[in-house]
């Protein structure tokens, strides 16, 4: 005879495994794509760093090194810090893929979190910049 | 007999190498809120396009109306024409890169808060096709460039 005398609950318990996410094969799959994609980003958006940098030293006269170095110092920081992020998230996530390691890959998400982090306080700063300047503006085109 | 192979473990099958912490869900539900701040970031930025693509093609009109037959109007309106077909076209792929930004966002969000596996699954499904748009997107701009510089040089010489 069939036995159906079982709990609504079972396999829910603290211990069991419906009680954490799991990393299936597609999951896996997905992963990958996106660490490829990202060292692909990564890669392109320090070569276009680089490209700053060269058409920086190359376009300058002696005169203005100075400030268009410290610009470039500025501006470099602000485009080479998220790529990094993005960089380490997407090396570390495959990485920990490849070597089946969970701390390599809790390390990738980080690292993931940090870019975000990064962009949207630097977008957060861009809009409020933005809201301060038209409505100066506005309050100028008032007063003429 | 020849040998299949068919026998062999599937080793990506193997339940826990790797397996999900509360750090990692920590970091998953800080990268679901800023995606969402985002897409909605994506959705506002897309209504602005879309306000300023339908007065240019309401000014434009306008200023045939105001000049009368003008041969450099009709090649503008041409132009228009073409140029807001190039807008509209951005705005598509601009709607669905969106679009799986805030589906991967709320997602990844509910798959944390409620351990729900379907959502989980479904969160990374999306931001693989918000990485591979954006990827084929670049690529595509990368040879347009490359193909102009390019063209450019061989005009020259």
């Amino acid at each position: 005879m069939e036995e159906n005398n079982q709990p609504l609950d079972s396999g829910l318990s603290a211990a069991g495994p419906l009680e954490r996410l799991q990393v299936t094969p597609n999951i896996k799959n997905y992963w990958r794509e996106i660490s490829n994609w990202g060292l692909f980003f990564a890669i392109l958006g320090f070569t276009s760093l680089g490209l700053m940098v060269l058409s920086t030293f190359a376009g300058e006269r002696r005169g203005d090194l100075a400030g268009s170095v410290i610009s470039l110092l500025i501006s470099g920081a602000v485009v080479f810090i998220p790529y990094w992020f993005l960089f380490q998230f997407a090396r570390q996530l495959k990485q920990g893929l490849d070597t089946a390691s969970t701390e390599t890959v809790d390390a990738g998400f980080s690292y993931l979190r940090r870019f975000y982090q990064f962009i949207g306080v630097l977008a957060i700063i861009y809009i409020g910049l933005f809201i301060v300047l038209l409505v100066s503006f506005i309050s100028l085109q008032g007063r003429i | 007999m020849e040998y299949s192979g068919a026998d062999l473990p599937d080793t990506a099958n193997i339940p826990g190498d790797i397996h999900t912490t509360p750090s990692m869900r920590q970091n998953w539900y800080a990268i679901s809120r800023w995606s969402l701040f985002f897409a909605i970031m994506g959705f506002v930025l897309i209504g602005l396009m879309l306000l300023g693509v339908s007065q240019i093609s309401k000014m434009l009109p306008m200023m045939a109306y105001a000049l009368g037959e003008n041969p450099i109007l009709d090649a503008m309106t041409a132009m228009g024409a073409v140029f807001v077909g190039i807008i509209v076209l951005i705005l598509a792929v601009q709607i669905l890169i969106n679009f799986w930004q805030f589906q991967f966002a709320t997602q990844l969000k509910r798959s944390v808060t409620y351990t729900d596996q379907e959502s989980f699954e479904q969160s990374w499904m999306n931001y693989r096709n918000l990485f591979r748009a954006v990827g084929i997107v670049t690529v595509l701009f990368l040879a347009l460039v490359i193909g102009l510089i390019a063209f450019a040089y061989s005009l020259s010489r």
